[in-house]
């Protein structure tokens, strides 16, 4: 992709998923890759600073004989998820607009 | 490389994390295996990289964490005092030994200006004298060679001189630099 990724568009994109319903670390990958050119590498320090943040926790469930780690949107990710929707409405009407050609109020 | 050799080097070079990071990060890419299915082994590992730069990013990310959570230098403040103490109770001795030090240093430049000042003296005097020989060549032809001789003995001083005194102003600018430098001052020395 010819746009790079900042860290906080990759935490809004993981809150996102998140915020539809708990996810296995692969299966959030494979899902933030199909939209993002990122490593297979570059999720778990990212899983890891969400988690410090408060905005998420982590549940064990066994699928075929070992575990499967989960992850789970907390409240505060929650609120946090908001924050980034309504920045994230404000940043597109500008970057349109500067593409657009129209003048932002 | 196999998984197995994979995480076998991940492990090692996550060691400086505690034990609970270290374990969680080394299940998290266990899964990432296990998920891909035994097919796909190599598949994962090209695209996660080496364990190096794999472990490198995970460490980077956890040293932000640790900067960002370490008390800003504890001990700085603390010593900071200690050491204004430790200076106003030390002024009656430090500061005439200062005063003597600062003398001392004065003395030696002085000596080393005039050293300066005479071996100056001793190259010009061995410029003119080696041009009085020219003169004297053929008219007395014994005397000029000892204008000579003496010329390129005061050249010879004067040299010497030089050297005695860049190195005792280097010195000097090392002894300056140490003492109100720091070891700050040490490292750019050297």
């Amino acid at each position: 992709m010819l746009f790079s990724i900042h860290s906080g568009l990759l935490d809004a994109c993981i809150l996102a998923i998140l915020s539809r319903g708990d996810e296995y670390g692969y299966k959030l990958t494979q899902e933030v890759r199909q939209v993002m050119t990122i490593s297979e590498s570059t999720l778990y320090p990212v899983l890891r600073r969400l988690q410090k943040n408060g905005w998420l926790t982590t549940y064990d469930q066994p699928f075929q004989g070992r575990n499967r780690r989960y992850y789970r949107i907390t409240a505060e990710g929650r609120d946090q998820h908001l924050l980034h929707m309504s920045e994230w409405k404000d940043y597109r009407k500008k970057i349109e607009g500067i593409f657009g050609g129209e003048k932002t109020e | 490389m196999t998984r197995r050799e994979f995480m076998l080097e991940l492990r090692e070079r996550l060691n400086r994390l505690s034990s609970a990071e270290r374990e969680a990060a080394l299940s998290y890419y266990e899964e990432y295996f296990d998920e891909a299915g035994p097919d796909h082994e190599q598949d994962v590992i090209r695209e996660l990289g080496s364990p190096a730069a794999l472990a490198s990013r995970i460490l980077a990310d956890h040293a932000v964490k640790e900067a960002r959570d370490a008390p800003l230098n504890p001990r700085k403040g603390f010593s900071a005092l200690w050491f204004v103490l430790l200076a106003i109770l030390a002024a009656p001795l430090a500061l005439p030994a200062l005063c003597a030090l600062i003398g001392v240093i004065i003395a030696v430049v002085a000596v080393v200006a005039v050293i300066a000042v005479g071996a100056v003296g001793l190259v010009i005097g061995g410029i003119a004298l080696f041009a009085g020989g020219f003169f004297a060549i053929f008219a007395t032809p014994a005397s000029a060679l000892i204008l000579f001789g003496v010329a390129f003995l005061l050249w010879g001083i004067g040299k010497v001189a030089f050297v005695i005194i860049g190195a005792t102003l280097s010195l000097l600018g090392n002894i300056l630099g140490w003492l109100f430098g720091g070891p700050k001052g040490a490292r750019y020395g050297r």
